[in-house]
């Protein structure tokens, strides 16, 4: 029993070594430049001043769970009046924590009256996709449909608070990378869809407009929860640039 | 066509891969209990929901942030969110945290005791074996096997969140166990949503992503191409994943409970993690092992499918191998029938179970030569097919355990949620409150928790404790908390005892508060602490309301700014007006069920305002019946009485009696809120009203025109109701209901026959010309005396206080003696025989003494509706017995009220009193003189009146100058009367038999025999406002000076 027991710890030291000099991690990630065009799935027209985000998102887990350690970079971006966005290459920067996977990045996408939409690299192989140093988007250089939303304000309402949802998660895990700051236009437009949403629900009786959020007012309301991650006062900011 | 694929099912078992399992990513499991606590106990925000017995007045999910807690992480969220938090921080956010290791449950094997709560996996890699366990998901999740080491977010902690939160007397404290109770219970459902993945219940450990750091780092390098292709797949595609489909376990329909916690994963085939486990294989559980026995490969069937369509459908790319001339490949998938044995009607067909084909996980080609070693045989197996579970796979699966996944996580969330409390007989005592508690727990809608004893000692022998807790707003308008010390439950011994659902403690409780008295907006809540149903520890609550308490509508706003129908309460020696809007309640109330002389159960409903007394027929009814300020029910037909009954199982039903204008129907329902009137219908309508007899009108019997009135239990009760006699003058009979369950019958219990008058006459006479010697001239005197004895009743309502019956009585006694004194002056003309006589100058002189009352009999209590004591003085001049003149009357009479409403069961009786020793002193002709006495002798009911019409009454027909004012009767021998003889007033259209005068106004009368009144007076215009111990116009302040109110009994 005792000789197991040490041939365990044996193990287990070499484990520590073999971890110790290990390399497989990349050491510092980059990306190239993304650039694509959002049209009206509809007209096929191109739609201007549609709200670009893009998260380059770090994952980590255990067995039987994952969590998102943080972003690498987060960026936004308004399409131009060809409904064209860009997104500059960045990099070579150190990696802390965590890995990229498909969200490298993950692309958000918001209009006002429009379905949001949200994508990704997903599809692409997961076998070592944390490896390549240099990261791409599959949507570069694509073509982007957006569909102008057909169904009930009720219905618009929860769509939106997916992208509420989307927005809280990079805005939220490590606060400390003031990530909120770098999604100035897009949370800011989220309170103001807000409000017309709310406008809208308020004259439909059966549904609550109490229950439309937005990420906007998570984050004024914790004014002091966000201030004490050393990124100063989310009130203050936004007075600059708020709805 | 070339198929790139083997030949099937030769092959198995095939080979083994390392383990691989997956999860749900933490926006996945996010979601997921989102939906779950939407589809929960907790989106019940009505009055009575489980949020105001919480004390929390916002929906669980407004985004307004009026009704923030903060998270672990002291960000302020609403309760959906910190139920969202929860579901994410359980994964952790450290590599170092090991939380997800203990999300596994293998219900099928557990080496360690046998009964499957286990997860103990190995992962080989190059060096050797290495040991990877965790405790098991429910072991770890509830702690009911005892406590683990760093675990502060499972339920048996939520219970202890739960507790501080409901007890606390600091706000922040409170705040912040309110924040970790909901935050934890996100963190609880999120196992239960792990175990609607095949791979957390098939011991198939993965990572979603590699561990980067710490200690981790190195097992994250060994296995870091274990992705969940479920989990991320999943997630990719969580916006349109199917939350919904099955509904939270433990509805009314279900045939099936789960009734502890830890069922909720595992319970005989029933628990969601036999569900999965049963029914679904797993990357590194797949027909290319034989690890676990379900599903079974022999069961199922295989189909093949164009991989070239499915792979172009999704936008995947088509390998060259697949492309002309080979196309197109194929992938085989195996239809798998999926048994639920929850809810069996709801078992399928998974067409996609797993697959079979050259394309792995992510839809790669191999295009290689596989091996694999089988980890149980040890066999070596090649192949160029493989098992697989790809999209196509999950999507399928999805449909099953996504909905199962919520419908579990909610049902545990009403688990949490189930203990319910009430209170009855609530006293308030010089030091707090006194009271016997009630487990509210409602078997009928939830006939999951019929089991859920509220057992005063737990296996432990740990007593059971009660906290009355409380907030209110001070005088500064500043919200505060406080609670009483614990009192622990009493044991049957001690004259307590365990409480099933539904059931009341016998024993009082007594609460020591300490409330300060510029307290207002005071609401209680009555904790729980202790063992409930098979839970060792749980934790029940509900709001305390004071047993008395009026629904009272102002002509103004209160100062609060709150307009319309308020409730006011007394507590702590005051009235107080509580902020509750949109209370309903009707203006004729039944009191029920009374315990310690005190009723339980209030309905009410809309009748007439003189609660026994018809004053525009069956108009004045409604259809809706209200209970506890709220519209409970709608009736087929106009609701004329209504109770709450029990039957022989202790379930409730409201027992109503209506009228559709000609029979008396009786229905009855549960005593569950339900709007619809439909009947009962097995399938449409299980829940409809159900008929329990229809009466056609008896004979003679007039159609109703008012309410029927039930004894406490709603097996009894009576009306009055107009019959027609033979002469076509209407009389009062009284009707009696019984009903025995699903049965009623009617009696005609008939009248009293009436009042009876006995009169007697004596004559003296002196100095008569026609007695003794003939003489020239003399005065004849002549004295009559005439004695009249009254008495007699006759039921005119008929009421209950619990099982006792009040009949509600005209009674009329005492007596007067007239004299009437007659001078007449003659003068003999001669003294022939006979003799001729001559008189002249005859007076009278009429005096009266008279005692009488006549009241309204209520069994122990009288209502003395006038007394005449005194003298009634006349004299006149009487020519010839033909005209009258000189004449004057004096009387003195007391007519002491007027009722203007009655209510029997209390005794409580409104009206106006008339002013006392009223001095009638007047002279009049002959026909305004008799008038006169006709409406004011003592023998008149009159003091009755109904509007202008005198309604009932017994015609005059004696007294002073009755000789002269009428023909009839006789002055001997007894006159019987019956009140329908001596009816004055129009007898067409039918009189109302109402001894009340009409008034605008609203009476009422609480549990606890308070009384609130506002009604107009009649001459000025002005309102009379009363409330019992306090003033209306004070606790509804800024009432103006015509302040008046609608007022209704709510308890």
């Amino acid at each position: 029993m005792k000789i197991q027991l040490a041939l365990r710890l044996c193990l287990l030291c070499l484990i520590l070594v073999l971890s110790a000099c290990a390399t497989d991690f990349p050491s510092h990630y980059s990306a190239e430049p993304i650039e694509a065009t959002v049209i009206d799935a509809d007209t096929k027209q191109p739609l201007e001043r549609v709200i670009v985000t893009a998260n380059w998102q770090l994952e980590s887990g255990n067995p039987g769970g994952s969590f998102v350690v943080g972003q690498m970079i987060v960026m936004e971006a308004v399409t131009d009046k060809d409904g064209v966005f860009h997104f500059p290459a960045w990099g070579p920067i150190r990696r802390k924590e965590g890995l990229l996977l498909d969200k490298d990045p993950q692309l958000l996408f918001f209009k006002s009256g429009y379905e949001y939409r949200s994508l990704s690299n997903y599809g692409r192989s997961l076998e070592g996709i944390w490896k390549d140093p240099v990261r791409t988007s599959k949507w570069n250089g694509k073509t982007i449909e957006l569909k102008r939303f057909s169904g009930t304000i009720a219905e618009y309402s929860r769509r939106f608070y997916r992208f509420n949802s989307d927005l809280e998660q990079i805005a939220d895990r490590k606060p400390e990378d003031c990530n909120w700051k770098k999604l100035r236009q897009a949370i800011v437009a989220t309170e103001r869809e807000r409000l017309k949403i709310v406008s809208q629900l308020a004259q439909q009786k059966e549904v609550n407009p109490n229950t439309v959020g937005s990420v906007y007012q998570n984050i004024i309301h914790n004014d002091n929860w966000y201030a004490n991650k050393g990124c100063g006062s989310p009130v203050e900011f936004f007075r600059r640039y708020g709805p | 066509m070339k198929q790139n694929r083997l030949p099937q099912l030769i092959l198995l078992p095939l080979l083994i891969s390392p383990a691989t399992l997956m999860a749900y990513e933490i926006e996945t499991h996010a979601d997921i209990s989102r939906a779950a606590a939407q589809a929960s106990v907790l989106r019940d925000a009505s009055e009575n929901g489980l949020l105001s017995s919480l004390g929390l007045r916002v929906p669980f999910d407004d985004q307004t942030h009026l009704q923030d807690f903060p998270n672990s992480e002291g960000k302020s969220r609403n309760i959906e969110d910190l139920i969202r938090d929860g579901a994410r921080f359980e994964d952790g956010f450290l590599c170092s945290d090991t939380r997800p290791r203990n999300h596994f449950f293998d219900p099928t094997f557990n080496p360690s005791s046998g009964s499957g709560l286990n997860w103990n996996s190995e992962l080989k890699f190059e060096l050797g074996t290495i040991n990877v366990s965790g405790i098991p998901s429910p072991d770890w999740a509830l702690e009911d096997n005892g406590k683990e080491p760093n675990q502060d977010f499972s339920w048996k902690s939520a219970r202890e969140y739960f507790y501080k939160a409901l007890t606390a007397t600091d706000k922040d404290i409170r705040n912040e166990n309110f924040g970790l109770t909901f935050q934890t219970v996100g963190h609880v459902t999120h196992h239960i949503a792990d175990m609607a993945q095949p791979q957390h219940v098939r011991n198939d450990p993965h990572y979603a992503s590699p561990p980067d750091c710490g200690p981790a780092t190195f097992l994250g390098k060994i296995i870091k191409e274990n992705f969940s292709r479920y989990e991320h797949y999943t997630d990719s595609v969580r916006s349109n994943l199917p939350f919904d489909g099955y509904k939270p376990v433990n509805q009314k329909t279900d045939s099936n409970f789960l009734t502890t916690a830890r069922q909720f994963w595992s319970d005989s085939g029933r628990g969601i993690a036999d569900f999965t486990n049963a029914n679904f294989v797993s990357a590194g559980t797949n027909f290319d092992t034989i690890r676990y026995p379900f599903p079974r490969f022999d069961d199922v069937v295989s189909h093949d499918e164009s991989a070239n369509a499915l792979l172009q459908s999704v936008g995947a790319d088509v390998p060259s191998e697949c492309l002309p001339p080979n196309q197109p490949c194929l992938m085989t998938f195996f239809r798998m029938s999926v048994m639920d044995n929850y809810r069996p009607a709801a078992s399928g067909v998974n067409d996609r179970g797993s697959t079979l084909s050259i394309f792995d996980q992510d839809l790669k080609t191999y295009n290689k030569t596989v091996s694999r070693t089988d980890p149980d045989t040890g066999q070596l197996y090649t192949n160029r097919d493989v098992f697989s579970l790809n999209r196509f796979n999950f999507d399928e699966a999805h449909k099953f355990v996504i909905p199962r996944a919520v419908a579990y996580s909610a049902g545990l969330i009403d688990y949490f949620f189930r203990g319910r409390l009430g209170a009855e007989d609530v006293e308030l005592t010089d030091t707090g409150m006194r009271l016997r508690v009630k487990n509210a727990i409602d078997p009928e809608s939830t006939p999951a928790w019929q089991n859920e004893v509220l057992y005063a000692v737990n296996a432990q022998g740990i007593r059971g404790q009660f906290v009355l807790a409380y907030e209110f707003k001070g005088g500064d308008g500043i919200k505060r908390y406080g609670a009483s010390q614990p009192v622990v439950a009493k044991t049957a011994a001690e004259g307590g005892g365990d409480l099933p659902p539904g059931n009341t403690s016998t024993t009082v409780y007594d609460f020591a508060i300490s409330l300060p008295d510029d307290a207002r907006e005071v609401k209680y809540r009555l904790v729980y602490r202790g063992k409930l149903g098979q839970e060792d520890d749980a934790v029940a609550v509900g709001q305390v309301e004071p047993a008395s308490g009026f629904l009272v509508a102002p002509n103004y706003t209160p100062v609060d700014g709150i307009p319309g129908p308020r409730m006011i309460v007394r507590n702590a020696g005051a009235w107080r007006l509580t902020d509750k809007t949109d209370l309903q309640a009707g203006n004729v109330d039944w009191k029920g069920w009374y315990v310690n002389g005190h009723p339980t159960e209030v309905l009410s409903w809309r009748g007439s305002v003189k609660r026994y007394f018809p004053t525009r027929g069956l108009t004045e009814f409604g259809r809706e019946i209200y209970q506890n300020g709220e519209l409970w029910s709608v009736a087929p037909q106009m609701v004329l009485g209504a109770a709450i009954a029990k039957d022989a199982n202790g379930a409730e039903w409201i027992v109503a009696i209506t009228s559709n204008s000609t029979n008396d129907i009786v229905y009855r329902r549960h005593n569950t809120k339900n709007l619809s009137p439909a009947m009962f219908d097995p399938v449409a309508a299980p829940e409809g009203w159900q008929q329990l007899a229809s009466f056609s009108p008896l004979a003679g019997l007039r159609e109703p025109d008012r309410g029927w009135f039930f004894n406490g239990t709603g097996t009894e009760a009576q009306t009055i109701r107009r019959k027609q006699s033979t002469d076509g003058r209407a009389h009062l009979t009284r009707l009696k209901m019984t009903i025995d369950g699903t049965t009623a019958q009617i009696v005609d219990m008939g009248n009293s026959p009436g009042f009876l008058t006995m009169r007697t006459t004596s004559s003296k006479v002196s100095d008569s010309p026609l007695d003794g010697p003939c003489r020239p001239s003399g005065t004849e005197t002549v004295e009559v005396t005439t004695t009249v004895a009254l008495s007699g009743e006759y039921v005119i309502a008929a009421d209950y206080v619990d099982h006792m019956e009040i009949l509600v009585k005209l009674k009329q006694t005492g007596g007067a003696t007239d004299v009437d004194h007659i001078t007449t002056d003659w003068r003999m003309i001669g003294c022939s025989s006979p003799r001729n006589i001559d008189r002249s100058n005859s007076q009278h002189e009429v005096s009266s003494s008279i005692d009488t009352s006549i009241t309204i009999d209520l069994g122990q209590t009288d209502i003395p509706q006038q007394t005449n004591q005194g003298s009634l003085k006349a004299s006149y001049l009487a020519d010839g017995f033909t005209q009258i003149s000189g004449t004057s009357t004096t009387a003195m009479r007391d007519i002491l009220l007027v009722l203007s409403y009655l209510d029997a069961r209390n005794g409580f009786y409104a009206g106006m009193r008339t002013p006392s020793d009223t001095e009638l002193d007047q002279t009049v002709d002959k026909s305004q003189f008799c008038q006169q006495l006709s409406r004011n002798d003592v023998r008149n009911l009159d003091v009755i009146h109904y509007g202008t019409n005198d309604i009932v009454g017994e015609e005059h027909d004696s007294g002073p100058g009755s000789g002269f004012c009428s023909s009839r009767g006789s002055l001997t021998g007894p006159l019987r009367t019956s009140l329908t003889d001596t009816l004055i007033g129009p007898v067409d259209p039918v009189p109302a038999f109402v001894p009340l005068e009409t008034r605008v106004g609203s009476w009422a009368v609480d549990s606890n025999g308070n009384v609130a009144v506002s009604e107009q007076l009649s001459l000025s215009g002005r309102w009379f406002n009363h409330l019992s111990d306090g003033d209306l116009g004070v606790v509804i302040s800024n009432a103006p000076s015509d302040a008046r109110y609608g007022i209704a009994v709510i308890r």
